[in-house]
């Protein structure tokens, strides 16, 4: 996988190989595709080179089937508008015609090309021209790095790396541009919401005046369901002048506690601390629960969380919020 | 909404279940995970609220009672909004086997987590038979 993408990253090379696969339909004049076929003919009795066969493309060299360089320089000379390769030196674009094919099938994916699955050379252009626009810079840019060629919706989901090792391997098109996982539907991406889309989306029940008690798990929303019951109870009081919440989480690891505010709701996230790892002990019962927890609790009254403290005790969380502003009256005029 | 707030009250309070005839304690029942150790078992126990004087660890015969009472979780003079935890007294009784050395039982609380280390009994440990070779 990793060759492929870095091969990928050199449009060139990608339209170089492009090239010399589909000679006879660049070539155009009947008499040079008559002369290609005979060539072509005795072409598979020459020795090739072990690892272009392995992954089973059939990629014809140019220079191997037209028998010299001069051959492929020429033939290379007269396709037009494909990639300016004459003004390099033959042998050079045949060396690295030999070094890359082994580099594509490191990962034993099957490559094909544009215009052999589309059928005609039209098709596989305006493929490439509606990939092209897909992903502009990346095109201009050019860099061979996988990571900094992805654009910025796929870098700020973390999963999309994971997405990407679970497509199928199989066929992958040689002239797609290297930030294809971005084309991918955006489908597969929310599967795995971001915690805060989580926590948006629950706070979006609240109603004004009504407390709402949402329990949202920190890093899979489908294990919600099996989870719930591991999430802190919480008790809310109300003294007068202040909110105080209690939350039942004994053995907590203070270190990891994070009590935070949107100013509207509160969120008490934390780390219960797993047991101390004794030598060659075996958990032989379990109901207690180590795992991370969020919660977010929406208060009936406008508090003022800057000047909250919180305490803990005796494995009872305590946080104590000063009431803010209360309802005031808009004169209508 | 104002009997619902006294029956949260008291709910908090640990004094009445519901539904409970009267003169009932509410006790809980504290979650409890167990390692087992090459020379000890270790026992965990989820105890919120509970002091380290309102514990008691008691053996009777091959029985460990653990018996704690909690801070209440009302606040005093506060109105309840919202109850879904109860400070209810722990109780929890766990059969030991003979595998255990019971004279060396040791408890300790910390953050609400109640440990108690069992350390095995030498005699559970088996004794190694050697076996003579016959002779004729």
């Amino acid at each position: 996988m990793a060759g492929g993408v870095e091969e990928r990253g050199r449009p060139d090379s990608v339209a170089e190989a492009i090239e010399q696969t589909f000679i006879k339909l660049d070539a155009g004049g009947a008499a040079e595709q008559k002369r290609d076929s005979q060539i072509s003919q005795k072409a598979p009795a020459r020795p090739e080179p072990r690892e272009r066969r392995r992954g089973g493309t059939t990629r014809l060299d140019l220079a191997e089937v037209l028998g010299s360089n001069e051959a492929a320089a020429r033939m290379r000379s007269r396709i037009a508008g494909v990639e300016p390769d004459h003004q390099r030196p033959a042998p050079s674009s045949e060396t690295s015609a030999r070094r890359t094919p082994r580099e594509r099938r490191k990962g034993g994916t099957t490559r094909l090309d544009l215009e052999e699955v589309l059928g005609s050379r039209e098709a596989a252009a305006q493929m490439r021209n509606r990939i092209a626009s897909l992903q502009p810079a990346s095109q201009l840019k050019g860099s061979t790095s996988d990571r900094s060629q992805r654009s910025p919706a796929a870098e700020s989901t973390a999963t999309s790396r994971a997405h990407v090792g679970r497509r199928p391997k199989g066929v992958e098109l040689e002239s797609t541009p290297p930030d294809s996982e971005a084309a991918l539907p955006p489908a597969a991406d929310t599967s795995r919401a971001p915690l805060t889309a989580a926590l948006s989306e629950a706070a979006s029940g609240a109603r004004a005046g009504q407390v709402v008690l949402t329990r949202v798990d920190m890093q899979d929303r489908t294990k919600l369901a099996s989870m719930s019951a591991r999430y802190p109870e919480v008790n809310i009081f109300d003294s007068g002048t202040e909110i105080i919440i209690l939350a039942d989480v004994p053995g907590l690891d203070l270190k990891t506690l994070a009590v935070t505010s949107d100013g509207h709701g509160l969120t008490i996230a934390g780390h219960r601390r797993a047991e101390p790892r004794m030598e060659g002990a075996v958990c032989r019962w379990r109901e207690r629960s180590s795992a991370p927890f969020v919660r977010t609790l929406r208060l009936p009254e406008t508090v003022e969380f800057t000047r909250a403290s919180a305490t803990y005790r005796n494995g009872i969380l305590e946080i104590r919020a000063p009431k803010g502003q209360p309802v005031f009256k808009i004169t209508v005029q | 909404m104002k009997a619902r707030r006294s029956q949260l009250a008291k709910v908090a309070d640990g004094r009445a279940p519901i539904g409970a005839p009267a003169g009932c304690r509410l006790f809980r029942m504290p979650s409890m995970d167990m390692y087992e150790g090459e020379a000890e078992y270790r026992l965990f126990l989820d105890m919120s609220g509970v002091t380290q004087e309102e514990v008691a660890v008691t053996l009777e015969g091959h029985t460990i009672r653990i018996e704690a009472r909690a801070v209440p979780s009302l606040v005093p003079g506060c109105r309840p909004l919202h109850v879904e935890f109860a400070a209810a007294d722990y109780l929890r009784e766990i059969a030991i086997g003979r595998g255990v050395d019971s004279e060396k039982i040791q408890a300790r609380l910390n953050d609400g987590v109640l440990e108690l280390l069992l350390p095995k009994s030498k005699a559970a440990a088996g004794k190694k038979i050697a076996v003579a070779g016959g002779v004729r």
